[in-house]
């Protein structure tokens, strides 16, 4: 097994040490037909697998990631809000179709989690979905809070509405309930310094 | 180069210069193949997932620096998968069964990729079962020649011997040798 030849196969399949698979990629890089011959085993390989096939979920992700996603019209005011860029900010958007990304609180509120950059090191990050007809309960802020709704219509107890596009900003020691009006989820990204106070308990990050 | 590589190459040119619907195209065409790639390493539905979106994030992001002239489209896609799936792998995040990972030939036909794939299919459940595990060990866990020899209790040698025998013989099933 001396001649470099006899080693691509193992090259392709990942076996080779790293001292072997050096002096392979060496030899490879000088020799156009040996770097074929390894094209076509790690070809092979990459047909091993049995194909399985994805969610639908996925793709919309993916869209949503490169910026060709359904909510792609909030991405450059995510990235402001949460002080990242504009592409991490399309990122961000793709959780939405991701169902693994939901806190599922109950009562039909749902949550995800992110970290936002630099200027939002100290905030509660993330996207808040309550479903049609559900209640986000009263609640106080104990810092300054953001949100942007990207779903839905929201409606809070003074009876102001707001919609896709639409920015709520709550001040520090303010308090209200929100609910969902309409047939869809509303989904909101929210940026909140310090966290809330639920029921008199304080409720921040992933726990809140 | 086939037609399905044409295109395939074409698709990737096209992301380059910006078009997100030469993604989806390429997505369609190949995210069956990785899925299940993903799956037979880190055996986890979600996570496998996650792989799947971020290769193909990755490969978007890095599509002026495909080369056709270095292999083909699907093949570099792979390469990236089975390097992160085997990542994940590694960093322990994924529990897995040590042992017999790997040695049965999975019969979840949910879709043909294509006529290379199926026949590269049906050449590795024709291998016999010493060989197939040498392959499904090395590809999917990851292990070097003196791994796999120590964990089946065979000389380096012939795990070599059945590794080159084994992909040599899968590698004669794909149409238009390159």
């Amino acid at each position: 097994m001396s001649d470099v030849r006899d080693l691509l196969p193992l090259h392709a399949l990942g076996a080779l040490d790293a001292d072997e698979a050096k002096l392979v990629e060496k030899a490879v890089a000088a020799d156009p037909a040996l770097a074929a011959e390894l094209a076509a085993y790690r070809d092979a390989a990459s047909l091993i697998a049995a194909p399985v096939a994805p969610p639908p979920n996925v793709k919309l992700r993916l869209m949503a990631s490169i910026g060709a996603g359904r909510y792609e019209r909030f991405s450059d005011r995510l990235a402001k809000l949460f002080d990242v860029t504009v592409d991490k900010a399309r990122e961000f958007l793709g959780l939405i179709d991701r169902p693994g990304s939901w806190d599922e609180r109950g009562a039909g509120i749902g949550l995800v989690h992110f970290d936002g950059g630099p200027a939002c090191a100290a905030a509660d990050c993330g996207f808040v979905r309550i479903d049609p007809g559900c209640m986000f309960p009263w609640h106080k802020h104990l810092g300054e809070e953001t949100s942007v709704i990207v779903q839905g219509h929201l409606v809070d107890n003074s009876g102001r509405h707001f919609h896709p596009g639409d920015e709520y900003l709550a001040s520090e020691t303010s308090e209200h309930a929100i609910r969902a009006e309409g047939d869809e989820p509303v989904i909101f990204a929210v940026r909140a310094f310090n966290g809330i106070e639920v029921g008199g308990q304080p409720h921040r990050g992933r726990g809140r | 180069m086939g037609d399905d590589d044409a295109e395939d190459a074409a698709l990737v040119a096209a992301m380059a210069a910006g078009d997100r619907t030469a993604l989806a195209s390429l997505y369609e065409r190949h995210a069956g193949l990785l899925l299940g790639l993903a799956l037979k390493i880190v055996r986890e539905r979600r996570e496998a997932e996650d792989l799947l979106h971020d290769v193909f994030l990755e490969a978007w992001r890095q599509a002026r620096h495909f080369d056709p002239k270095r292999g083909r489209v699907r093949t570099w896609l792979a390469i990236r998968m089975r390097s992160r799936a085997l990542d994940l792998q590694k960093s322990a995040r994924v529990s897995r069964n040590a042992g017999d990972a790997g040695l049965e030939v999975v019969a979840d036909e949910a879709e043909v990729v294509s006529p290379d794939h199926a026949r590269v299919r049906t050449a590795l459940a024709s291998l016999g079962d010493d060989q197939r595990r040498v392959v499904e060990l090395a590809y999917f866990e990851g292990l070097s020649c003196s791994e796999i020899a120590e964990r089946i209790a065979i000389p380096i040698g012939t795990v070599k011997s059945r590794l080159a025998a084994g992909l040599g013989k899968l590698r004669e099933h794909i149409g238009g040798k390159r």
